[in-house]
């Protein structure tokens, strides 16, 4: 049974088809990787299943629940956290503080105990020292980590991430690669974009290809993966380095 | 489990370094507060009623900057109706007190309450616009506010006022030395402090921090952005309510002309002059607001131009040119 799911989502802008009757879902423990080239409609997806964006036709279903009317807050009172393409943080705010917004919804009242969450989420993500420092002044890496452990601190149901590793490189994208996979298997639905083809081949448990709007695959990583609709578009998704790692 | 002691210990050590980090903050934080106090009392060491007046006038602005603060520090809203909030406290006061005969403390409440609610209708503008356009928006309710003081004669007295608000009475005393009514107003303003200091730590707090640095990111948090926006701007109608009855009972009178737009803009210079968020920074610029304000009173032409100068710089600093978002127009 699906925890989160689109269904039948339709959308354009000003002409320009950005998704057309769309279906995907994750269920809980899945962890459904979102391929596609840029224009495809990733995006555009991904802001639909978090309220972002609501879709012109079509709905966005939470433990079987419509939810397409919620908007991003309801949704993510819910349960449902993302990230984002460009990472958006609170600049002059310390991480700490960042990581603690993550909260906002969370059933734990007590500022202590919030913040032991927050201290265990940052040493989770090897960012521990980084607690006091101003987000403005870390790099691209530890703000993608940083958001991400706002993402995950208050233990969402569902989490959307837009390209969770860019920016990170070698052992920093693959141990966040173990993270999400091990998030999942806790039985967290989870939807992700990712360009990187070797970190889809090994944490995610299905792939769902988007082209032009359309869903042209879906289906277990392994099969979509090898299957020609990957190879259509491997150019702007970097096949070879998937062909080196699953080598 | 031998193999996983060391990284318990470094687990530990990491965390009870960051406890160290956040109890330094909190002990910096927690000193700032008495020596607020023993600023607040030199003035009455001073037998001078003219330094406790300005004193007093002081402390009212850093009441309402306070308030100020709470919707364009904490929530990012750049509003310019303050001043009108600031009137709906006065004016309920006087009204209450001088028309109706209402024992002036028992008006303190009413006049939160209703610019607090003022201050969230005010707020419903900010629920569909925003930035520039909310500060011309706001512009024009503060102006219309103006109207209502200056034309509902019946009840505001229209140009004329309230000229006999009557003084707070305590225990039979009546407060009407400059030093009493001074300490008043600096009680009030360490409340207010408290208040806003306990606001800004708290999730509240942080969720119209969110509100400020990006709508859309606060809204993947969870934070209702529109309810959260309201609930600022009637905080904020709270704090100068309680600026307006201050007001009201120390000088005894209610008059229109204080609440203009000029007010507003002097109310946003004493903000962004300390920099929006920072509370404490926030009472030195209403301070030297008002010590300025009192220096040029005997010089109408330079107090004018002084106002001028604060209208510019407050263009100049939407503009971005005391930040890094200024670029130079090509």
């Amino acid at each position: 049974m699906s925890l989160l799911a689109a269904v039948g989502l339709s959308q354009s802008f000003g002409g320009v088809t950005a998704l057309e009757d769309v279906s995907v879902e994750a269920g809980p423990g899945e962890l459904v990787g979102i391929l596609g080239p840029n224009g495809s409609g990733k995006t555009t997806l991904v802001d639909a299943l978090t309220g972002m964006l609501r879709p012109e036709r079509g709905r966005i279903e939470l433990g079987g629940v419509d939810v397409t009317a919620r908007g991003a807050a309801g949704l993510a009172r819910l349960g449902v956290a993302r990230t984002f393409q460009t990472t958006r943080l609170m600049e002059p705010l310390t991480v700490g503080d960042n990581v603690l917004l993550g909260l906002h919804c969370a059933a734990v009242r007590r500022r202590r105990s919030r913040l032991q969450l927050v201290d265990a989420m940052l040493d989770a993500l090897g960012i521990a020292d980084l607690d006091g420092r101003v987000v403005r002044e870390l790099s691209h890496g530890q703000r993608r980590r940083v958001e991400l452990a706002r993402a995950l601190v208050g233990s969402p149901r569902a989490l959307v991430l837009d390209e969770p590793t860019a920016g990170l490189f070698g052992p920093d994208a693959q141990a966040v690669a173990q993270l999400l996979a091990g998030v999942a298997e806790s039985g967290v639905a989870m939807f992700m974009i990712e360009h990187d083809l070797g970190v889809v081949a090994e944490v995610c448990t299905r792939v769902v290809v988007l082209d032009r709007g359309l869903v042209v695959d879906q289906g277990p990583t392994r099969a979509v993966l090898a299957g020609d609709a990957v190879a259509a578009i491997s150019g702007e998704l970097g096949r070879d380095r998937f062909e080196a790692v699953s080598a | 489990m031998e193999g996983s002691r060391p990284l318990e210990v470094a687990q530990q050590l990491r965390w009870f370094a960051a406890a160290r980090l956040r109890r330094h903050a909190r002990l910096r934080r927690h000193a700032r507060l008495p020596t607020l106090v023993v600023l607040l009392v030199l003035p009455l060491l001073i037998p001078s009623a003219h330094v406790a007046s300005v004193a007093r006038t002081a402390a009212t602005y850093g009441v309402l900057a306070l308030g100020y603060a709470v919707v364009l520090g904490l929530c990012g809203q750049f509003t310019m109706a303050h001043a009108a909030l600031f009137g709906v406290g006065a004016y309920a006061a006087g009204i209450l007190a001088a028309n109706l005969g209402v024992d002036p403390w028992l008006t303190l409440p009413v006049a939160i309450v209703l610019a607090a609610i003022a201050g969230a209708v005010l707020g419903l503008s900010a629920l569909r616009v925003a930035g520039d356009l909310l500060a011309i928006v706001t512009l024009a309710a503060g102006q219309l506010a103006q109207l209502v003081f200056v034309g509902w004669t019946p009840v505001t007295g229209g140009n004329a006022g309230i000229p006999d608000v009557p003084a707070l009475r305590l225990g039979g005393h009546l407060l009407i030395e400059e030093h009493e009514l001074y300490l008043l107003a600096a009680l009030v303003l360490v409340l207010a402090v408290v208040c806003l200091d306990r606001l800004k730590g708290s999730g509240f707090g942080l969720a119209l921090q969110s509100i400020r640095e990006d709508e859309v990111l606060a809204a993947a948090n969870g934070v209702a952005v529109g309810g959260h926006k309201l609930i600022a701007f009637a905080l904020s109608g709270a704090f100068a309510g309680a600026a307006g009855w201050l007001e009201a009972t120390a000088i005894g009178a209610v008059s229109p002309t204080t609440y203009d737009v000029v007010l507003s803009v002097l109310v946003a210079v004493m903000v962004l002059l300390a920099g929006a968020g920072r509370v404490y920074a926030v009472l030195a610029g209403a301070a030297f607001v008002a010590v300025l304000q009192d220096l040029l009173s005997s010089l109408p032409l330079v107090e004018t131009g002084a106002i001028g100068a604060a209208i510019v710089a407050v263009i100049m600093w939407r503009s971005g040119v005391f930040t890094r978002r200024w670029r130079p127009a090509l």
